[in-house]
């Protein structure tokens, strides 16, 4: 234990976790994933406010944080400063852009089990290109694009948060090029395992995404910020035909889902 | 002020105790003393929603606040905290025509590129009118428009 004077809050959560492993269930307690967290570099200050924590949770985790990591009930709990919450009173529309669209890509992950169950070469090689076609083009390039290019550009680059959502894109990206080989070479087993990395991966994303990133974000853009984000995903919008790719999923869940 | 009858008529109709209405001293500094300029961020004329064209240029590609009539004098940052980038309307939605208002605010969110819309109202309940108006508005225009509310205490704090 550090002196009574040392700045816990300050510290990043993953070395607190690897000083003081009893933190571990306490942060699962509040579903706060830090230990699966690929990047945990957040500092403990930061982990209460992007898991939006209620006032009551906050007080009972960072007690119960201090009482591990200060048995002797010697070093005083700090308060931590939270930051006002939005006065929207609903979630803005750009947010519900990106909130909606990760319901599209949701459909097509639970698609995945029932495909690489089936999936034989050559007859599935076009269906799979047309998946590898949906992910690179409606998920990457329309969907991420307007998280990396516009909504992650109001933030400092070097927030930990962020480097975590850039290193899982890239990941993703990694998974579509393995399985885009399999496909080539039509490696059944190939394929099959990059689909499935791919849907672990973007499960818990999206997750991350909707329950914590996006109302933290939100609650740090100005009301002009969002405006302004706003009209540039309709501009992205305008160019993009979405609607192809709805109708592709809503054909592939007519395929894998409905009994004939 | 007009005639006694008028007075009094004016009375029983302000008679049911709204805090709107309620009279108060508001213990603020009594000398606030500031030597700095302060700079305007009207950008446009006139304000008041009742003179003004939907289709006015100031409307199209604008952040717009939309203010109760008070705002401005309760809340001494008016012009750097809430009016700063934005056009204008204000309006009282105790005194004014609440329903007139809803349908030009619906004009103007449908005529225009509105890009967001903040809300600032007083804490007093009259004022919460003021807000609903904009919500509705919205809501017809048939638009989704990013739509903020401010709360501005009598003593002047954003709530």
């Amino acid at each position: 234990m550090e002196s009574k004077n040392h700045d816990y809050l300050e510290e990043n959560i993953k070395d607190l976790i690897e000083k003081y492993p009893k933190l571990v269930p306490l942060l699962d307690k509040f579903d706060v994933g830090c230990v699966n967290c690929n990047l945990a570099t957040c500092k403990l200050k930061d982990i209460i406010d992007i898991h939006n924590l209620s006032k009551k949770d906050e007080t009972i985790l960072i007690t119960n944080i201090f009482k591990v990591i200060d048995p002797s009930g010697k070093i005083k709990i700090p308060k931590i400063e939270r930051k006002k919450k939005s006065k929207a009173v609903k979630t803005s529309p750009p947010i519900q852009m990106l909130v909606d669209e990760h319901k599209l890509i949701k459909r097509v992950l639970v698609l995945i089990p029932f495909i690489v169950k089936k999936i034989s070469f050559p007859k599935d090689k076009k269906l799979i290109e047309q998946i590898v076609d949906f992910i690179k083009l409606y998920a990457d390039k329309f969907h991420h694009a307007k998280e990396e290019d516009i909504l992650f550009k109001f933030f400092d680059q070097d927030l930990d948060i962020l480097k975590v959502m850039y290193a899982e894109h890239e990941e993703g990206r990694g998974f579509i090029k393995e399985i885009l080989i399999g496909v080539e070479k039509e490696n059944k087993d190939k394929v099959c395992e990059n689909l499935n990395n791919y849907l672990n991966l973007l499960k818990e994303h999206i997750k991350k995404e909707d329950e914590f990133l996006y109302p933290w974000l939100e609650k740090n853009l100005s009301i002009m910020q969002i405006g302004d984000m706003y009209g540039d995903f309709l501009e992205i919008e305008k160019s993009f035909n979405a609607k192809k790719y709805e109708d592709f999923v809503k054909k592939l869940e007519e395929k894998y889902l409905i009994k004939k | 002020m007009g005639s006694n009858k008028e007075k009094n008529k004016m009375e029983e109709n302000l008679a049911c105790g709204c805090p709107g209405t309620a009279m108060k001293e508001v213990n603020n500094e009594k000398d606030v003393k500031n030597d700095t300029k302060q700079n305007s961020a009207l950008r446009q004329w006139p304000v008041q929603l009742n003179l003004l064209p939907p289709q006015a240029p100031f409307f199209d590609d604008a952040h717009l606040l939309v203010s109760a009539d008070c705002v401005p004098f309760a809340n001494a940052n008016f012009h750097s905290k809430l009016l700063s980038g934005k056009s204008l309307v204000i309006g009282c939605p105790k005194l004014d025509d609440i329903q007139g208002y809803e349908e030009k605010l619906t004009e103007i969110f449908k005529n225009n590129n509105i890009k967001s819309v903040t809300c600032a109202i007083m804490e007093v309940p009259c004022c919460g009118g003021l807000y609903a108006a904009v919500e509705q508005a919205i809501e017809k225009s048939g638009k989704k428009i990013p739509l903020i509310q401010e709360v501005i205490s009598v003593n002047g704090d954003t709530q």
